[in-house]
Parts: C-alpha cells; structure tokens; sequence
C-alpha cells in the first residue's frame, strides 16, 4: 500500500517537473531562434548601411573631383599654366574612375538614370576640355569675352553638382531609413528577448515551488504513512491481544465448564447404581414372596421391578455415559488448546509415511491403498500436525465407498510462504450442504455407519488454525473427498498463554 | 496405644452427593471407622488443625480430600497438611473429576499419597473406595509420643 502511494505521488510530481522543464525548453528555443532572427536581420542593415555609406562616399568624392575639374579649367582660361592642366586632366581621371566604381555600387534603378545623366554631361565636358587643351589660344581668347554665367562648361558643371547633390540627398535618406530598421531589429530583439526571459524566469520558478511542494507533500505523505502504518500496527496488535484473551477465555471457559459438569454426573450415574442397588434388593425381596404366597404375586408390579425401571435406569446410564464421553471431548480439545505448540523442521513425508504405516492394518480391513507423493519440509509444531494427518487418512480410511475398492493419496505442494497437504480419497464424499457442518463440534454427516463422536474434523480444524493454517474440503457425494491442509512454511509462534 | 485405636476419616467434599456415595462405598467395603464429613475447607482446616477431637491433637486420621473447593484449592489444604509437623505423615486421598496430568503430578509432588479420579463409571468408582479399606489397615498409627 505505501509503495503505490509514493509512486502516485512521484508520478504526480515528476509529471509536473517534466512538463515545466519541456515547457522552459520550448521557450528557450524560441528565444534563441529570436535572438538568431534578429541578430540575422540587425547584420544585413549593418550591411546594408555600410554600403549606403560607400556609395556615399563615392557620390561625395564624384563630387568633389566635379569641382577641381571646373575649378582647373576656369583657372586654366585665366591663366594657361600647365599645373592647372595637370589638375584638371587628373581630377578628369579621378572623375572617370570614380564614375566606374559608383556604377558598380548602385542598387537602385533612380540613382543609375542620375549617374547616366551625370556621364552624359561629364562626356559633353570632356570634349569642351579637349578642344580647350588643343587649341589654348583660341580658348584663351574667346575666354576674355566670355561671361561665366553662361557657359557651357559652368553650366555642366553646375549640374553635375546638382544631381550629385541629389544622390548624396538619396543615399542619406537610405541611411535613414536603413538606421530605423536597424533600431526597430534592435527593439524586436529586446522585447523577444525579454519576454523569453521572462517566461522561462517564470517557469524556472514554477518548477523550484512545484520540486519544494513536492518535497512537502512527499514528506507530509511518508509522515502520515508512518503514522497510519503505526496505528496499524497497534490496532493489529490490540485486535490480536483480544483475540488471544478471547480464546484463552473460551479455552478456560470450556475447561471449567467441561470439569465442573462432571460432578453432577458423578452423582447421576453414582445414584442411578444406588436405585439398581434398591431394585435388586426389592426384586429379591418379591421374588421371594411370590414364591412363598403365589397368590400375591401382581404382574404390574413384577414388570415394574423387573423391566421398566431397568430399562429407565439403563437409558439414564446411557445418556449419561454419552454425555460424560462430549464432556470428555471438550475437555481433550480444550487441553490441546492450552498446550504450548513447539515449532520444529519436520519432514513430512516421513512424518506421513509413520502415521500410514500406523494404520496399514485398519487400511488392509478396509481394502484401502494409501499411497505417500512428495510433500514439501515445513516447521511446525510435530504433534498437532501428526494429530490432523491422522484424522483426516483415519477419516479417508473410515468413509470409504462400498462400491469400489479404496484409493487415498497423500500429496504435498508449495506455495508462496505456504505448504499444502491434500489427502485425496476415492470415498463416499460429503455432500455440499454437509461440507461446512463436517467441521462443526459433534456434527457428523452421512450414513451413521461408523463410530465416533463427532470430533476428529472439529479438532483438525482447531488445530490448523492454531498453527496459523486452514483446512478446507473439495468433494463430490459418491465421488470422493479432497482435504486441502494449508499450512505455513514457518509456524511463528503468536499465542501467550499461561 | 496400638493399631486397634480407629483412625479417623476426614472427608472434605463440597458435593453432597459424592460424599454420600463416598460414604455408601465405604460402609459397604466393611470400613466402620468414624467419617467426618465437611462441606468447604475453612471448617476442615479448623477440624484437622485446632479441634480437640481432631487429628492433630487426638490421633490418627485419613483424609479424603477433593480439589474442588468453594472457599480454597484442595492443593493448599493439601500444602498446610503436608507442610505441618504432626500431620505431615496423615495419609491424603485425593479424589477427584479432574484426570489432567499435571495437576495429579502437582498433587504428588506435595505429597498426596493416593490419587483417585473420581470416574463416571460407578463400578470403578465404587471399586477405588473399597480400596481404600486395604489402605486403612496400613496405615501407620503414630505412637503417642510422636
């Protein structure tokens, strides 16, 4: 009972710890698939602006090469010195290049068309440039007369700047929008975050109060187990001591009972002799007179002395002696009640084969043939066990069928802490409303063809049960009889009687 | 003093009519000695002990005890006889129902002299009391100055 108990409880509680720590389990999953999701996702902006500021860059360096191309040129108009054609040929350069590198970098289909549109113009510079390298002179000239506002090479220049200004304008609105994402990434990963956080905070501290709780109903059910068991064991012991006293009490009882009805028939039986004795003595005495004066003789009188009171007196003898024989029996049980069982090995199938042998000549009478299987050792008390196997073969011996010759078995088998005896007979059997009476003081059942007083099965059952056992019959009127004694392995002595 | 001086019967017997059948059996196995009969052991014991008439001042005597008692255990009237300096040679009979083992050894061991379980077969009965006639013509009388 205990153990199925505990187990309950154990299943109760690893149950919730498991579905806590699979719980805690699924939640760090989805925090560190967050984590990964948004860290994925913070990488790629970083990326992303990274390039945004490459391009940038370019834009900006495009731009400035813009200026010292048209800064070069105005200067070389002014004044044709080679440095300023120097500069302008290597910002030209350093313009192209970049123009090649921004190519490569842009994404978006806007800032190519602009690009376009700045190499277009750029082209158109180029050949002013040109023409202006090859021929100074000319250049030089037309340059005196020439108002700045309006040429070409300033007015390219002016746009180059212009969509240069708006691709830088466009990239930092990238930037911007680039930077938002990144935060919003960051945010989504703190919230995920902390909500896994906190949930498996939550069931972390769930599991600890349920492994606690647990430990408190287990220790609050082992202390109430041990107290139930405690109790138990008292009120097992309590109900025993009474059923010790009780029996001790009806052993007692029957003793004195069984003594103290024995004096009165002493008197019984002692007197009835005494009323014998006086009828003797007055039959004599008639016997004498009729003789003497046949003409006195009275016939109901004659009978009176001569047949009925004998015949009354020898019912009371009888009746008595009966009664004196029960008072007996009661009296034999009740000793063997008061006698001190001594538990030893026996080995029952020699035990067995002794008490056959002890009966082969009633066994021969009765045209029986006892046969001994194995029979398993056991410890008990020698005498009340020898004193049931005698009953019950006595018994197989003594009810035999008429119709067919006797077979009695004697068989032993083992059973968990028990030893089993069957004595198995081909007899008259007990018929089924008798199978419980058989065991029952002076109760017999069946023809009365046999001597005895009712007794033997009363004491076997008597005495398997003061040996911690119990008899039982298996049978079938006209068919036979199966006696089942079931007997402990190991008798452990519990009675205390004085 | 000799053996002609008659030797008194104690019977303590609480059931009338087993002493009355004691005392039949007795009578017819011939015995005349004088019978006193008492009912519970009270009165027995001041008989045997203090009486004036009693054994223990007045001769021999014979007791025929039972060990069922109202008021004590034959056994411990049986102890004080045994036990006493003038009676502990009165021969004691026991008669009784019980047939157990252990109290007859009991009884021995104190020192009863004759056992007798008083038997629902009234032949038998009747056979052991006339024994005891055998018995009475032994017994050893004390001399006076014992």
């Amino acid at each position: 009972m205990p153990d199925t108990v505990r187990q309950r409880y154990e299943n109760i509680g690893r149950r919730r710890v498991l579905s806590l720590m699979g719980l805690g389990l699924a939640l760090l999953v989805i925090a560190v698939a967050a984590a990964f999701v948004t860290l994925g996702s913070i990488s790629a902006d970083t990326d992303e602006v990274e390039r945004v500021l490459e391009r940038q860059a370019a834009i900006d360096s495009l731009a400035t090469y813009n200026e010292q191309i048209s800064a070069g040129r105005r200067g070389f108009l002014l004044q044709p010195d080679p440095t300023f054609a120097r500069t302008v040929r290597e910002a030209s350069t350093g313009f192209e290049s970049e123009q090649a590198n921004l190519e490569d970098m842009l994404v978006t289909q806007e800032q190519s068309d602009r690009l376009e549109e700045i190499k277009t113009l750029n082209a158109q510079r180029t050949v002013i440039i040109d023409a202006m390298f090859s021929d100074p002179a000319t250049a030089f000239r037309d340059a005196r007369n020439l108002d700045f506002n309006e040429d070409e090479g300033v007015l390219i220049t002016q746009d180059i700047r212009a969509i240069a200004i708006e691709m830088s304008n466009f990239e930092a609105e990238q930037l911007v929008r680039r930077n938002r994402a990144q935060l919003e990434s960051l945010v989504q990963f703190y919230v995920v975050g902390g909500i896994a956080f906190l949930l498996l905070l939550g069931v972390l501290l769930t599991a600890v109060l349920v492994v606690l709780k647990y430990n408190r109903d287990l220790a609050a059910a082992q202390v109430s187990l041990r107290n139930a068991n405690l109790g138990l064991e008292d009120a097992v012991r309590n109900r025993t001591g009474e059923l010790m006293r009780a029996n001790e009490e009806i052993q007692r009882f029957a003793y004195i009972v069984s003594h103290d009805l024995r004096s009165p028939l002493v008197n019984v039986l002692g007197f009835t002799s005494e009323l014998d004795e006086a009828r003797k003595v007055i039959r004599a005495h008639l016997e004498a007179i009729y003789e003497a004066h046949p003409e006195l003789r009275d016939q109901d009188s004659w009978y009176a002395v001569d047949e009925d009171l004998p015949e009354a007196l020898g019912f009371i003898r009888t009746s008595t002696e009966k009664m004196d024989r029960l008072i007996n029996s009661i009296l034999e049980l009740s000793r063997q009640g008061r006698r001190k069982l001594q538990p030893e090995t026996l080995d029952m199938e020699e035990v067995t084969r002794n008490i056959v042998a002890s009966l082969y000549q009633r066994a021969e009478n009765a045209g029986a043939r006892v046969e001994v299987k194995s029979i398993p050792d056991l410890e008990s008390d020698r005498i009340a066990v020898e004193q049931i196997l005698q009953n019950l073969i006595e018994n197989a011996i003594k009810y035999l069928s008429p119709a067919r010759p006797g077979e009695i078995v004697i068989e032993g088998s083992k059973a968990v802490g028990t030893v089993r005896i069957d004595v198995i007979d081909n007899g008259r059997g007990v018929a089924p409303e008798d199978q419980e009476r058989i065991f029952e003081l002076f109760r017999r059942a069946g023809t009365q063809d046999q001597e005895g007083e009712g007794l033997g099965l009363a004491n076997v059952r008597a005495l398997a049960y003061r040996l911690g056992g119990t008899i039982e019959v298996e049978s079938a009127l006209d068919q036979g009889s199966r006696f089942r004694l079931s007997l402990p392995e190991k008798f452990v002595a519990q009675e205390a009687l004085a | 003093m000799n053996s002609q001086q008659s030797v008194g019967i104690v019977m303590i017997e609480d059931d009338q009519g087993h002493a009355r059948l004691i005392e039949k059996n007795i009578r017819r196995a011939g015995i005349s000695n004088d019978i006193n009969h008492f009912a519970d052991g009270t009165s027995a014991l001041e008989y045997l002990f203090n009486d004036p008439s009693g054994p223990a001042h007045n001769g021999p005597a014979l007791v025929l005890l039972d060990l069922n008692l109202p008021d004590m255990s034959g056994t411990s009237i049986l102890e004080k006889i045994k036990q006493d300096e003038k009676l502990h040679r009165t021969p004691v009979v026991v008669l009784t129902t019980t047939d157990d083992k252990i109290e007859i050894q009991r009884c021995y061991d104190l020192g009863c002299n004759v056992y007798i379980t008083k038997p629902v077969n009234y032949e038998s009965f009747s056979d052991a009391i006339r024994q005891l006639g055998l018995f009475l013509s032994v017994i050893q009388v004390p001399s006076a100055d014992a």
